[in-house]
């Protein structure tokens, strides 16, 4: 069996990297204007842009076509590693680009990278410090001479430990607070334990999948906000039904304070009045519905009946519909 | 430096087995597959069929119902006269959104089909281009 090995050069990551730092940065597109100028200089003073123009697009398209390549499938950390054998094949590209100094890679730099990312950033807010306290009271934690292919070995575990994939800021992370020491020392100072921590890795790696939005002209977003336009128009609803289909995608809004149903106002309050008439207390409604219609009604009513019954959750509050 | 040159090792490899069967058969594949999620999402919003179905229904669906019960000709005119106003209101409204339905449709399929013959074609293009640049003097 051929032995594991820790090199971040042959990975599809720091390929992403080098190409674009071929291809897509400053200097190379500062290059691509002084390739360009006498082409649009001899246009200027034949007054023929076809050529210069089309060379242009030409240029620009293979760019486009590079830059989407990276994308798709270099910086995408679903893609098939290139060898199972080396472990920095599994290192995410969002930490490999925060590595410095890529070829001799220690711990001190993984421990830089891992806390610099949009993701080991959010964890360490989620402990309630910022990276500088974190990298202050934890580098003295970590040495050059550490053993860099170990630790790797220990975050791949962590990595399934957590359920992902690829070893990404919250693996590396783990790792290190699983190492004790210091960094048991900050975690008391955190007033967290290591469980804590792993079940804060978990509801982060949730929210990280649940924070992926779709772009503006995503076809299921122009679907959502511009359905109503195509049922009132094409099928010819009424005014009221026209008001549900408008008050259904326009105002059910469950971000920030906004949470909440805002629909059939009136029968919510006669049914807030009837559960209280009766002293209910299922505030936790779940409703098996015909139509939608009737879910979101009975949806906007248990809602409100919480909300109104402990006004200082309503942030906490999620009511769910079985269809 | 070292790092650049073993990216230069690399690249053969990616090229061949990471960046044509990309090129010529997943994003192919992804461009098709975007192009009929756009198609639907189109069709969704201003449904051509639906349109077809009710292009004559009544403006939603006002509609005044005929007296029953005996024949009275003010009555029966009056009902006439909102019912054929509501289909030619609705008539009017569902032919103007076919129309744009329609040219959003039209619109997209010649977007697509543009993309996806440059796409096929722009290797072949790129190696005339480079040729046409190199015969030629500044």
């Amino acid at each position: 069996m051929p032995s594991l090995r820790f090199d971040l050069w042959p990975t599809r990551a720091f390929a992403a990297l080098a190409l674009k730092n071929m291809f897509l940065s400053p200097v190379s597109l500062l290059v691509y204007v002084l390739a360009l100028a006498p082409f649009w200089l001899r246009s200027t003073a034949t007054g023929d842009y076809i050529v210069v123009a089309f060379i242009t697009a030409l240029l620009f398209f293979g760019l486009y076509v590079v830059n989407l390549f990276i994308r798709r499938k270099l910086e995408h950390d679903e893609e098939p590693v290139i060898s199972k054998n080396n472990l920095g094949c599994y290192i995410t590209f969002a930490v490999v680009r925060r590595l410095r100094n890529r070829g001799n890679v220690t711990l001190p730099k993984l421990l830089l990278a891992a806390s610099g990312t949009k993701r080991g950033l959010f964890i360490l807010r989620q402990l309630g410090k910022e990276q500088k306290e974190f990298l202050q009271r934890c580098m003295e934690g970590v040495s050059k001479r550490d053993d860099v292919l170990l630790f790797i070995g220990e975050a791949v575990e962590c990595a399934k430990e957590l359920g992902e994939k690829r070893v990404d800021s919250n693996a590396i992370l783990f790792a290190f607070f699983k190492r004790g020491g210091v960094f048991k020392e900050f975690l008391n100072e955190c007033d967290v334990s290591l469980d804590d921590v792993r079940t804060i890795l978990k509801w982060e790696g949730f929210h990280e999948k649940i924070s992926q939005r779709e772009w503006l002209f995503h076809p299921h977003r122009l679907v959502r906000s511009l359905g109503t336009i195509g049922r009132s128009w094409v099928q010819g609803y009424t005014n009221d039904l026209d008001m549900i289909t408008r008050d259904v995608s326009g105002y059910v809004v469950w971000e920030g304070e906004h949470r909440g149903v805002l629909v059939h106002e009136k029968e919510i309050e006669i049914a807030v009045q009837e559960g209280r008439e009766r002293s209910c207390r299922m505030w936790d409604i779940c409703c098996a519905s015909r139509s939608w219609r009737r879910a979101s009604r009975s949806h906007g009513s248990s809602f409100s009946r919480r909300r109104n019954s402990c006004p200082g959750s309503a942030s906490r509050m999620r009511c769910c519909s079985v269809r | 430096m070292i790092g650049a040159l073993q990216v230069i090792w690399l690249l053969p490899g990616l090229f061949l087995g990471s960046f044509l069967p990309w090129y010529f058969f997943e994003e192919p594949k992804h461009i098709v597959k975007t192009y009929m999620l756009y198609a639907r999402a189109f069709h969704e919003i201003v449904s051509i069929k639906f349109l077809l179905l009710t292009l004559i229904s009544p403006w939603k669906s006002i509609r005044d119902e005929y007296p029953s019960g005996g024949f009275n000709l003010g009555e029966f005119a009056q009902s006439l006269t909102l019912n054929i106003t509501s289909r030619v209101i609705g008539f009017l409204f569902r032919i103007v959104t076919l129309a744009i339905g329609l040219a959003m449709q039209v619109a997209l399929f010649v977007g697509f089909l543009a993309y996806i013959i440059l796409w096929f074609f722009y290797p072949g293009i790129l190696i005339a281009g480079i040729a046409y640049l190199t015969s030629t003097s500044l």
